[in-house]
C-alpha cells in the first residue's frame, strides 16, 4: 500500500524530474566559455511505448514530435544565453573530420556515462572531470562559426494504458511495476579547446513529457539550468 | 477487480483473433512510393529503418564502389521496376550470403552473396526473393503476429498466476536496453523488434515465417523469370547453400538446416528447393554457360581478392575451400583463387596442409593474375617443408616483383638464414 | 553506442555485485615475461576485469576508458590460445602458435584486433624492435569501429620460450592516438624518443577519412514526410477477420512493373 501511494504521489506531483550534473571544477582553471556563438547538434531522440507485456515498441511519431519539441525548447533556452545559435543535423554530417568528431563525441559520451555516472570509476580520473574531443573540435567551431556545442540524446519509454492499469493493480499486491522513464544525456563542448566542460543526465518524471511542447520546455529548462554559457 | 474481468475479456477476444488469422485474405503487392501513416505502428518500424539506414551509411562495412553498387541496383530495377526509384542499394562487405530489404526501401546486399552467385541470374533470384519480402510487407506482418501472440500470452498468464506475471513485468521492464533478454526467456516468441532500437535489428526484422519464405520463393521466381533470367538459377543457388553448409568444418553448422545467412532466416529445406525445381520445369537442370559465368565475374572481379580474404576470416575452411572450387569452374582468375586456396591450407594447419599449400601456391604463380604475395607465401611454405633451394628461389622472385615491399628486410633476413643453413 | 550499452550492462551488473573494481597500475616497469618488460610512463587503470572474453596472460590497461585508449599487454600467451577466449565451437578465434612466421605473427595480431571488434584492420611500417634481450616485431595498425570511428594503433611482439609477449596500443585517430604516442614510443623502444613523424601521421589519417566519404550515388533522399495524413496510407497487412474486405488494388493505369494476374502469373507493365 505504501508503494502504491508513493507511485501515485509521483504521478500527481508536477515536478518529478531529477538531474545529475558533472562539470569541470572551478578549481581546475578552465577558462569559461565566452558565450557568444552556440552550436546545437540536433538531438537524437528515441521514444518507445512500453506495452503491458513489457515489449518496447518504437513510436516514430512520438520520437519525431519529441525531437522537434526538444530541439525547439533547447533552441529557446540557449537563444536567451547566446548571441547566435546554429543547428547541425548529424545524419548529414558524417563525412570527413567533422563526422569523426561526431563519432568521437559518442565514444567520449559513452565513457562519461560509464565512468562518471556508472558504478565503476577510473582511478586515472579521480577528482577531476577531464574529458576532451581534442584540438580537432576547432574545425567544427570554424565550420559552424561557434564557440561551444551542445550535444543531446534522449531515450524514453512511456507506459501504455494497459501497462498503467497493470501497475495500479499489481501495486495493490505490493509489486512495483515500473512505468518506464525518459533519460536525457547532454554535454557541452568548448569548441576552442575540445574539452567537455559540462555534462548532465536528466531523468524525467511522468509529467515532464517531451512529446508535448510544454513538457519539452520544462525538461530543457531543468536540463540546462546551470549550463556554463 | 474490474481489471481482472477486463483482462479475461481481452484474453477471450485475442484467442478468437488468433484463430481467425489463419484464414486471412492475402494482401496485394505494396504500391510504389508508399509512406505510412505517422501515428501507426508501421511508422515506428519505418523510422527505425531510417535509423538503420543512417547507421549503414556511416558503417565501416559499406562498400563504396560506385560501379558495383550501380550494377546491383540495375539488377534490382530489372526485376522490380515499380520500386526502382524508391530503392537505395548498399553493398556491405560481409562474408555471409544474405540480402535484405528494409520496409523504408533501403536494400542491403552482402558481399558473401555477390561472391557465391555464379551468374547474374542466381543473384537476381535472391534479390527477387528479398524484394518479395519487401513487396508483401512480411516484416510488418511478422511484427503484428508477434504483438498478437505476446498479448495473448499476457492475458493467459494474468488469468493463471498473478504472481508469475508480476515477476515477469518487474524483471523485464526498467525501460532499459537489456530487459528484452528476460522477456525472451519467458516468451517463446522469436526475438522481438526491440532489437531494431539498438540497430541490431536485422535478425528480428528478417526472422520471417516459413510461409513468408515460401511466398518469397514463389514470387521471387515469378519476377526474375518474367524479367528474362534463367529458371534453373533459383533451385541451383539454394542447392549451393545446402551443399556449402554440408561442407562446414563445424558440427553445429552441418547439423543445422541450411540457412541463407547468419541472420536466422528460415531454413532452406528440401521442400523449398523441390518447389522451385517444379516451377522451373524442364529447365531445372540447365547449367549456366561459361559465357554467362564470365560476364558476371567481370562485375565482381575487382573485389574478388578482398572478399576471399574476408571469407577466410570466418575460419570455416571447409566452406571456403568448397567456395573456391565453385569459383574455379569457369577457369578464370586462377592466380587469385589458388592463392587463397593456399591461404586456406596455411591457416587450417591440419596434417598434410603445408604440402597442399605448396601445391596451391605453385598453381597460383603459374598464372598472370597471381598476387605477388603468392611468391612470398610459396617461399614460406617451402621453407616449412624443408625445401631450401626452392624457398630461396620463391623469395627472390617475390623481391623482384615487389621491389618496395614493406617486409623486404624480413624476407632478406629469411634468405640469409636459409643460405647459412640456420633454423629460421 | 550499442557496444557501449552492452558494456554498461556488463559493468552495471558487475559493479552492483560488488566484485569488480578498476585498480590503478602505477608508473614503472611491468614484466611481460622473465626477461622482457615495458615501463609505463604514467599511471594507468586496469580495465581487464570489464573486457569481454577475457583470456589469461592478456591484460588491458586504459586511461580514459577502453573506447578512448586501450593498451593490451600480452604476458606469455601459450601456443594454442588466442588473445580472446572462444565462446562457441563454431565461432573460432585467431590462435597463436609458437612456430608462426613473422608475417603470420603480424597477421595473428591484425586478426585478433578484428576479433575484439575493429574492422578493416591493416598493418604497415613493419620494422624490427627489441624487448629486453629478444628480437621483436614492431608495426603500426589502423582500422575503424563498427560505427566508422577511425582508430590507429601500434604493436610490438616477440616469441620468447615458445610464448607470445607483447604490447598493442589502440586509440581513436582523432586526438587520442597522437596524444599518447610520445609515451607509447618511449615505452616500446625503451628510450626517450620523439613521436614518429606526427605530421605524416596526421596526413595519412586525413587522407583515409577523406577517402571514406560516401559517394554521391548513395545520396539519401530526404526522410519520408509522414506527418501529412491525407497523403499517406496504412501499409496493407493481412486482415484479421475473415469478413473484412480485401484491400482495394490501385488503379491499373497508374501501376507499372509486375502486376499479378488473375491466373497467378506476373505480367510486366513497363514503367515509362
Amino acid at each position: 500500500m505504501k508503494q502504491f501511494l508513493a507511485l501515485l504521489a509521483c504521478v500527481a506531483l508536477a515536478a518529478c524530474t531529477t538531474t545529475n550534473v558533472r562539470k569541470v571544477n572551478q578549481a581546475q582553471n578552465v577558462a569559461p566559455i565566452t558565450s557568444t556563438r552556440g552550436l546545437l547538434v540536433q538531438p537524437d531522440v528515441n521514444l518507445y511505448v512500453l506495452t503491458a507485456a513489457g515489449m518496447q515498441e518504437r513510436r516514430e511519431d512520438w520520437s519525431r514530435m519529441a525531437q522537434t519539441n526538444l530541439a525547439e525548447a533547447l533552441k529557446a533556452e540557449l537563444s536567451s544565453r547566446t548571441k547566435t545559435l546554429r543547428v547541425l543535423d548529424p545524419q548529414v554530417s558524417m563525412d570527413g573530420r567533422v563526422g569523426q568528431l561526431i563519432r568521437l563525441n559518442s565514444a567520449v559520451g559513452a565513457s562519461v556515462a560509464i565512468f562518471e555516472y556508472g558504478p565503476l570509476k577510473l582511478p586515472t580520473k579521480r577528482g577531476a572531470f577531464d574529458w576532451t574531443l581534442g584540438d580537432g573540435a576547432k574545425l567544427l567551431g570554424e565550420a559552424q562559426g561557434a564557440d561551444y556545442a551542445l550535444f543531446v540524446s534522449a531515450n524514453g519509454t512511456y507506459a501504455s494504458a494497459g501497462r498503467k492499469a497493470l501497475m495500479v493493480g499489481a501495486a495493490l499486491f505490493g509489486v512495483a511495476v515500473p512505468l518506464g522513464q525518459q533519460q536525457i544525456f547532454a554535454s557541452v563542448v568548448d569548441l576552442h579547446t575540445g574539452r567537455l566542460v559540462w555534462t548532465n543526465v536528466a531523468t524525467a518524471g511522468p509529467s515532464a513529457d517531451i512529446r508535448s511542447a510544454e513538457g519539452a520546455r520544462s525538461l530543457a529548462t531543468s536540463l540546462l539550468k546551470d549550463i556554463p554559457v | 477487480m474490474s481489471w481482472l474481468r477486463q483482462s479475461a475479456a481481452i484474453a477471450a477476444s485475442i484467442a478468437l483473433l488468433l484463430n481467425a488469422t489463419g484464414a486471412a485474405a492475402q494482401p496485394a503487392f505494396r504500391p510504389a512510393n508508399l509512406k505510412p501513416n505517422i501515428s501507426s505502428a508501421e511508422a515506428g518500424i519505418w523510422g527505425a529503418s531510417d535509423k538503420a539506414e543512417a547507421a549503414i551509411r556511416s558503417s565501416a562495412d559499406l562498400n563504396r564502389d560506385v560501379q558495383l553498387t550501380a550494377y546491383v541496383k540495375g539488377v534490382l530495377c530489372r526485376i522490380a521496376p515499380e520500386y526502382c526509384s524508391e530503392i537505395r542499394v548498399y553493398v556491405l562487405d560481409r562474408p555471409f550470403l544474405n540480402a535484405g530489404a528494409w520496409p523504408n526501401g533501403a536494400v542491403e546486399v552482402n558481399s558473401g552473396l555477390l561472391l557465391r552467385a555464379r551468374t547474374e541470374d542466381e543473384l537476381s533470384f535472391v534479390l527477387g526473393h528479398e524484394v518479395t519480402h519487401f513487396a508483401r510487407n512480411h516484416s510488418l506482418r511478422q511484427h503484428e503476429n508477434e504483438k498478437a501472440t505476446r498479448n495473448a500470452m499476457l492475458a493467459l498468464q494474468i488469468g493463471v498466476t498473478l504472481g508469475a506475471a508480476a515477476a515477469m513485468y518487474s524483471a523485464a521492464s526498467t525501460g532499459s536496453p537489456y530487459a528484452s533478454s528476460t522477456i525472451d526467456s519467458i516468451s517463446r516468441s522469436a526475438q522481438s523488434l526491440n532489437n531494431l532500437i539498438y540497430l541490431a535489428g536485422v535478425a528480428s526484422l528478417f526472422a520471417y515465417s516459413r510461409e513468408s519464405e515460401s511466398e518469397a520463393d514463389e514470387f521471387g521466381f515469378k519476377r526474375y523469370h518474367a524479367a528474362g533470367y534463367q529458371a534453373a538459377a533459383a533451385p541451383s543457388i539454394w542447392h549451393y547453400v545446402e551443399d556449402e553448409n554440408a561442407a562446414s568444418d563445424f558440427d553445429a553448422v552441418r547439423r543445422s538446416q541450411a540457412r541463407a545467412s547468419i541472420y536466422m532466416t528460415h531454413p532452406i529445406t528440401g521442400q523449398r528447393i523441390a518447389a522451385l525445381s517444379a516451377m522451373a520445369g524442364t529447365d531445372a537442370k540447365k547449367d549456366p554457360s561459361r559465357e554467362e559465368q564470365l560476364r558476371y565475374r567481370a562485375a565482381i572481379r575487382p573485389h574478388l581478392a578482398a572478399w576471399l580474404k574476408d571469407d577466410l576470416r570466418r575460419r570455416d575452411f571447409g566452406q571456403t575451400l568448397f567456395l573456391l572450387d565453385r569459383l574455379s569452374e569457369p577457369g578464370e582468375d586462377l592466380g587469385v583463387i589458388n592463392f587463397y586456396r593456399g591461404e586456406a591450407f596455411r591457416l587450417r594447419r591440419k596434417d598434410g596442409d603445408v604440402e597442399k599449400a605448396v601445391a596451391a601456391y605453385r598453381v597460383s604463380v603459374s598464372y598472370a593474375d597471381a598476387p605477388p604475395a603468392s611468391y612470398r607465401e610459396l617461399g614460406e611454405a617451402l621453407r616449412k617443408i624443408g625445401d631450401k633451394p626452392s624457398a630461396q628461389e620463391a623469395f627472390r622472385t617475390y623481391l623482384q616483383k615487389v621491389p618496395d615491399a614493406q617486409d623486404r628486410w624480413l624476407i632478406e633476413a629469411s634468405l640469409k638464414s636459409l643460405e647459412t643453413g640456420g633454423l629460421k | 553506442m550499442k557496444r557501449a550499452r552492452a558494456l554498461i550492462a556488463t559493468l552495471a551488473m558487475l559493479g552492483l555485485a560488488g566484485c569488480v573494481s578498476i585498480n590503478r597500475v602505477p608508473a614503472g616497469p611491468v614484466a611481460l615475461s622473465k626477461g622482457q618488460s615495458i615501463t609505463l610512463q604514467s599511471d594507468w587503470a586496469e580495465v581487464t576485469p570489464v573486457m569481454p572474453q577475457r583470456q589469461n596472460a592478456v591484460r588491458v590497461l586504459s586511461i580514459d576508458g577502453p573506447a578512448l585508449n586501450r593498451l593490451y599487454l600480452i604476458q606469455g600467451l601459450p601456443s594454442g590460445q588466442g588473445m580472446v577466449k572462444r565462446i562457441a565451437k563454431e565461432k573460432p578465434v585467431p590462435v597463436f602458435r609458437a612456430d608462426l612466421s613473422p608475417t603470420e605473427l603480424v597477421e595473428f595480431i591484425a586478426d585478433s584486433v578484428t576479433a575484439v571488434g575493429f574492422q578493416r584492420v591493416e598493418t604497415s611500417n613493419l620494422r624490427p624492435g627489441r624487448f629486453g634481450g629478444a628480437d621483436a616485431l614492431r608495426f603500426d595498425l589502423n582500422g575503424v569501429t563498427a560505427t566508422g570511428l577511425d582508430v590507429s594503433g601500434t604493436a610490438q611482439v616477440a616469441i620468447v620460450d615458445q610464448k607470445l609477449v607483447g604490447a598493442i596500443f589502440l586509440a581513436p585517430s582523432e586526438h587520442y592516438f597522437p596524444a599518447m604516442m610520445p609515451e607509447i614510443e618511449t615505452m616500446l623502444s625503451g628510450q626517450a624518443t620523439q613521436a614518429a613523424q606526427p605530421a605524416a601521421y596526421q596526413a595519412s589519417y586525413e587522407e583515409r577519412v577523406a577517402k571514406s566519404a560516401i559517394p554521391p550515388s548513395h545520396a539519401l533522399a530526404p526522410p519520408a514526410p509522414m506527418a501529412d495524413v491525407a497523403n499517406s496510407s496504412t501499409i496493407p497487412l493481412p486482415t484479421k477477420s475473415v469478413a473484412a474486405a480485401r484491400q482495394p488494388a490501385p488503379a491499373p493505369s497508374q501501376r507499372c512493373g509486375f502486376v499479378e494476374q488473375a491466373n497467378g502469373t506476373l505480367k510486366l507493365v513497363p514503367c515509362i
